[in-house]
């Protein structure tokens, strides 16, 4: 049924025409703000980032079964497209906000976690069998939050493999993408983030038998 | 270098003794910084998948129902290890689900092995239960097949559970085994014909399964070769009665699982006359999913819909066919595809034709029409396999059309059309009886009467939808329309007769009508229907009801079409901001209701609105939609366009590019929509002199768009045209030659042709084309043809602008025989005269082809002043931006004019 718009050349009856590419989102202005520093950018991104895709994911986590919708990579493609738009952007700016955008997904898994409250425990579900943040958001409260302590941890210890952690991890990022936003190659990041799977997965299991 | 992860990563370069004698080299004697390295080592030996695939989560499905089944297994139930049931030992529980529990269970006598065994949940009768059972009981000990699992045995447990004893498979359900073994088409089918035999075999038994779902059909591995086993046999049977009992599903709604594999007949409210064409339904549902990931209905939505309307949609509703479901799953049918190890395109291809019409046939509402057995089924989609012709067909318009009358026979005549049967089949056979029934049996019959009324109403709406296609309007408008014509034309004879009681049903069929009209381009009859809709629905239903806002929308699309502007805005506004409100801002109508709106914006001429409010539309729609859906193609398509408008034709380019790469993976080549984009990008790239990329995109559309649309249609037709004139461009006149001659050949072939503007311009081309060439006498044949067809007195009445205008271009061609100025220009100005007299000279889009042909005519009788002020209207009224190429030839030749004169005036003063 022709429910649609019938597009046709008669649209573009029109001379006049506006940029419409100018940065009229905050988020899009900060991303293309040269005067601020990279940690300044994260921190003024950070708020307007969690807000969007707290949205975005709550939809997701308020499904019984988050696993089917809660993907890193597609809810912080989503949140983007809701904060900046399709417009370019430079992949450098971009970096910031999948950096912020990563810490705000950390954030709103423990939010859940918190929120859920409640701590099933059963030694059936082994912590291991994690392999993304779905898994994560799919796990009770208590492997939430343990997953972050021990990934703050490796923070404390080794920085630069949590970086990793987190753009690959949180914010769902491939290899090469983490390895741009870092401005590193992709082979450094390949060690790194071999390095830190290797250390999260002792750390998880060591939690695992103290329980 | 004594950091645990640098040595971690210099490690990890090297395996066995080269590892540890790395290790001794960088460590040297911390025996603490070995330790710890070795370990992180060790751990990353043992990771496995952990964080194995952070950016692609898709996968995490598959593992979390494995989570899933695993905490099922280990949930409490009544039932303990070890507890005895009649002679069998409670091993372990294997499953749990809404029916109850399936423990692996020991048999000790009279052989020991061990089986599965149901528990049926409480809240059946057990002894009726076990009676069906032992009644079948003989017929399911002669199946003996290696692809079904036996039923050994029923009881009931000491709490009056009813149990059932089974083979005990070890394996996983087929969908599960096929979606994590990634099985490409081919090999699904392969197992899924060996679970047609099973079922085959079974029925010659006289067992019915009555209740095959992936979840009964599992996959065990013999020797690495998967085996199907078809388990549960007789069970549904023998726990039957409850499916069709309206109370006890709504009370333990798990009871029956999932309602999608249900038959139509089994939803009958009888349920007793089940066949074994029940199964054969089943299988096809069965195989749909096996093929789509989906089942035709989605579970989730029949049991929200409650008991009444679920049955009603399994006994009514025609499913999409498989590959179109394939096409609105979005991003899900990506990791459909993935599973099958094949693109979209790819699958959506593979299932388009054959694999649809063999699935269709078993989802047939009237059994008849399915395959008559299971080995039926199995052997045609052998056919597949082999590429030979499969029995099943596909279910063309006219056969639907047949099959639509065929079912409402009573009381119709044959030649009867679908409005006639929509009529009769209603009012005739009912209305004798109504007297003899009491008040309230009359109430209920006039409620039955309804709704018959209404389902009539929405067949009617899915043929005519069907026959439209779906396609592009551009494209339907070209096609044969007469059948369409005839049933539209019927129904609103009907309707105006006042035959329809119901006022909200003649509201729905006035607004189907309306758009079909609106589709075919007949806006003064849409104009008789759309309005009327609006009006019964804003009056029974109110103005925010998502049904009058559907009409609003027509009725939007109508005036846009009428080019009424006036009022246009306020109302697509208005309806944008209802939809928001009644639908959400995210609603798939609301969202189409914003392309509307910026559409509207656009055609006013306001971009500085229409553009964000496009753009913001394509994000919403992708976000909501997915990149892959055809509302957000359209959108992105509106988004160029608003691009082009603004001169920004590099970056429209690259988003038609985009769309028509979609298109092509999701739809292939041959489909309408791809055959607009390739013509739209093809437009964009000559714009941009990038000839060789449209060349290879036109001569692609002129060999699809026969075989796709029809020889005869307008849109073939043009696509021929603006190859050729293409090739002009170029300046490959001997390649534009033949196109043009085609082109000319077709048009003429077409009732009509002749007298069709296209057809001149066609004439015009291939004439130019001789003339370049050399062929001059071939130039003048086919001019003086031309004028033989054209009018011959600039004064005649019955002229139109363009025929006049055509006589005067061929007048002013360099060939003796047919160059006449004089003459010329005679035409030219009566066709300017006549354009400005009789329409607003603003709106006709030839005006500027008008002027420039005048003034070449003024300027070659003479009159150069009077050409240069021609010349100039004529740069004036063209789109520049539209026609670039027209403009360059226009402002060409006003600068011949102005020198030309300003030589002369030189002369002159010389002189």
């Amino acid at each position: 049924m022709p429910d649609r718009t019938t597009l046709s050349f008669a649209t573009a009856n029109r001379i006049d025409c506006m940029d419409t590419d100018l940065p009229n989102s905050p988020t899009l202005a900060i991303l293309l703000d040269q005067s601020q520093s990279d940690t300044d950018r994260v921190a003024s991104l950070l708020p307007l980032v969690y807000d969007q895709l707290r949205a975005v994911a709550q939809r997701a986590l308020a499904t019984e079964r988050p696993d089917h919708t809660l993907q890193a990579t597609a809810l912080v493609h989503e949140a983007y497209l809701r904060l900046v738009g399709d417009r370019a952007v430079p992949w450098s700016s971009k970096a910031h906000f999948y950096v912020a955008a990563a810490e705000a997904m950390r954030r709103i898994l423990i939010d859940h976690a918190r929120s859920r409250g409640r701590v099933k425990r059963g030694g059936d579900r082994t912590k291991v069998s994690l392999t993304n943040v779905a898994d994560l958001a799919a796990g009770d409260s208590s492997e939430i939050l343990g997953f972050d302590e021990v990934f703050r941890r490796l923070e404390n210890e080794v920085p630069e493999a949590a970086a990793v952690v987190r753009l690959r991890f949180y914010a769902g990022l491939t290899i090469d993408q983490t390895a741009e936003a870092l401005g590193v190659s992709s082979n450094t990041v390949d060690r790194r983030w071999s390095f830190a799977r290797a250390w999260l997965f002792r750390a998880m299991q060591e939690r695992s038998e103290e329980d | 270098m004594n950091r645990p992860i640098d040595i971690f990563a210099m490690a990890m370069e090297f395996k066995g003794d080269a590892r540890a004698a790395c290790l001794d080299r960088v460590c040297g004697d911390d025996a603490a910084l070995r330790a710890e390295v070795e370990s992180l080592l060790e751990a990353h030996d043992a990771a496995g998948a952990f964080l194995d695939d952070p950016a692609r989560a898709m996968d995490a499905a598959i593992s979390n129902e494995a989570a899933t089944a695993r905490a099922r297994r280990h949930a409490p139930s009544s039932e303990q290890s070890g507890q005895m049931i009649g002679r069998y030992k409670l091993l372990q529980s294997i499953g749990e689900g809404g029916f109850g529990s399936v423990w692996m269970a020991e048999q000790k006598e009279p052989v020991k092995r061990r089986v599965a065994l149901k528990i049926i949940k409480l809240g059946m009768d057990t002894k009726q239960v076990i009676a069906r059972f032992e009644a079948e009981r003989q017929a399911l000990a002669m199946m003996d097949h290696p692809n079904i699992a036996k039923v050994l045995d029923a009881g009931a447990t000491d709490s009056g559970r009813p149990f059932f004893v089974m083979e005990l498979i070890n394996g996983v359900p087929i969908l599960q085994y096929c979606d994590t073994q990634r099985l490409d088409t081919r090999a699904r089918l392969d197992l899924f014909i060996k679970v047609c035999n099973a079922i085959q075999h079974a029925h010659q038994k006289g067992v019915i399964h009555r209740d095959i779902k992936p979840g009964n059909v599992m996959i065990t591995l013999h020797d690495g070769v998967p085996v199907p086993k078809v388990i549960d046999f007789g069970i549904a049977k023998a726990t039957n009665q409850e499916l069709t009992d309206k109370t006890l599903f709504t009370q333990h709604q798990q009871m029956i699982g999932t309602p999608a594999y249900m038959s139509p007949e089994q939803a009958e409210m009888s349920g007793l006359d089940i066949d074994t064409r029940s199964d054969i339904y089943s299988l096809g549902v069965l195989l749909y999913e096996l093929l789509t990931g989906t089942t035709p209905f989605n579970s989730d939505e029949l049991m929200s819909k409650g008991y009444a309307e679920m049955m009603r949609v399994i006994r009514e509703t025609e499913p999409d066919r498989p590959s179109t479901r394939l096409y609105t799953l979005g991003a899900r049918a990506t990791r459909t595809a993935q599973q099958r190890c094949v693109d979209v395109r790819e699958l959506g291809s593979v299932l388009r034709g054959d694999l649809d019409w063999i699935i269709m046939k078993c989802l047939e509402k009237d059994r008849s029409r399915r395959y008559d057995t299971a080995n039926g089924l199995a052997v045609d989609i052998q056919r597949y396999l082999d590429d030979e012709p499969v029995t099943a067909g596909p279910p063309s318009a006219t056969y639907r059309l047949g099959k639509f009358v065929k079912r409402n026979r009573a009381g119709v005549i044959a030649a009867a059309l679908v409005a006639t049967v929509l009529v009769l089949g209603t009012a005739g056979t009912t209305g004798g009886m109504l007297w003899a029934l009491d008040q309230k049996a009359r109430a209920e019959l006039a409620e039955q009467e309804k709704e018959r009324e209404l389902n009539r109403a929405t067949e009617v709406k899915r043929l005519i939808s069907e026959m439209l296609g779906g396609i592009n309007p551009e494209v339907a408008r070209g096609q044969d329309t007469t059948l369409l014509r005839g049933i539209l034309n019927d129904t609103a004879q009907r309707l105006d007769r006042g035959e329809i009681k119901d006022e909200l049903i003649a509201a729905e069929l006035h607004l189907v009508i309306g758009q079909a009209y609106l589709a075919i381009g007949m806006w003064d009859l849409a104009e008789q229907h759309i309005p009327g809709a609006l009006e019964i629905r804003t009056r029974l239903l109110g103005e925010d009801d998502p049904a009058t806002l559907d009409a609003v929308h027509a009725l939007i699309a109508l005036r846009g079409q009428q080019g009424q502007g006036a009022t246009l805005e306020e109302m697509a506004r208005t309806n944008l901001e209802r939809r928001q409100r009644v639908l959400g801002r995210e609603h798939r109508d609301t969202l189409s209701a914003m392309a509307v709106l910026a559409n509207v914006y656009g055609t006013a001429g306001r971009a500085d609105q229409a553009d964000p409010l496009a753009r913001e539309t394509l994000v919403l729609r992708r976000r909501v939609l997915g990149d892959d859906d055809p509302d957000t193609l359209e959108s992105m398509i509106q988004v160029a366009t608003a691009e082009f408008a603004g001169g920004r034709i590099h970056e429209a380019a690259t988003r038609v590019q985009e769309v028509l790469d979609r298109r092509i993976r999701l739809f292939g080549e041959n489909d309408p929509a791809t055959l607009i984009s390739q013509d739209y990008l093809a437009r964009l790239r000559e714009l941009t002199h990038d000839y060789e990329a449209a060349l290879a995109l036109r001569v692609k559309t002129v060999e699809i768009a026969p075989g796709l649309i029809g020889e005869a249609n307008p849109h073939t037709l043009n696509l021929r045209s603006r190859l050729a004139a293409l090739y002009v461009r170029m300046g490959r006149y001997e390649e534009a030659c033949p196109v043009y001659e085609t082109d000319v050949r077709e048009r003429r072939r077409i009732a009509g042709g002749f007298q069709r503007p296209p057809t001149w311009a066609a004439m015009k081309g291939l004439g130019m084309c001789y003339e370049k060439l050399g062929r001059a006498a071939a130039a003048s044949d086919l001019y003086r043809e031309l004028l033989d067809n054209l009018p011959a007195d600039a004064q005649d009445a019955s002229a139109s602008p363009m025929q006049l205008t055509t006589v005067a271009w061929v007048h002013l061609r360099p060939i003796e025989e047919v160059c006449n100025p004089i003459r010329a220009l005679q035409f030219a100005l009566r066709a300017v005269e006549l354009v400005q007299r009789r329409d607003n000279a603003q709106t006709n889009p030839q005006l500027h082809r008008m002027l420039d042909i005048l003034a070449t005519a003024q300027d070659q009788t003479g009159d150069t002043g009077n050409a240069i002020k021609t010349e100039r209207l004529a740069i004036a009224s063209v789109q520049g931006w539209l026609q670039p190429e027209l403009l360059e030839e226009y402002q060409s030749r006003l600068e011949m004019y102005e020198a030309a004169l300003a030589k002369s005036a030189s002369e002159a003063n010389d002189w």
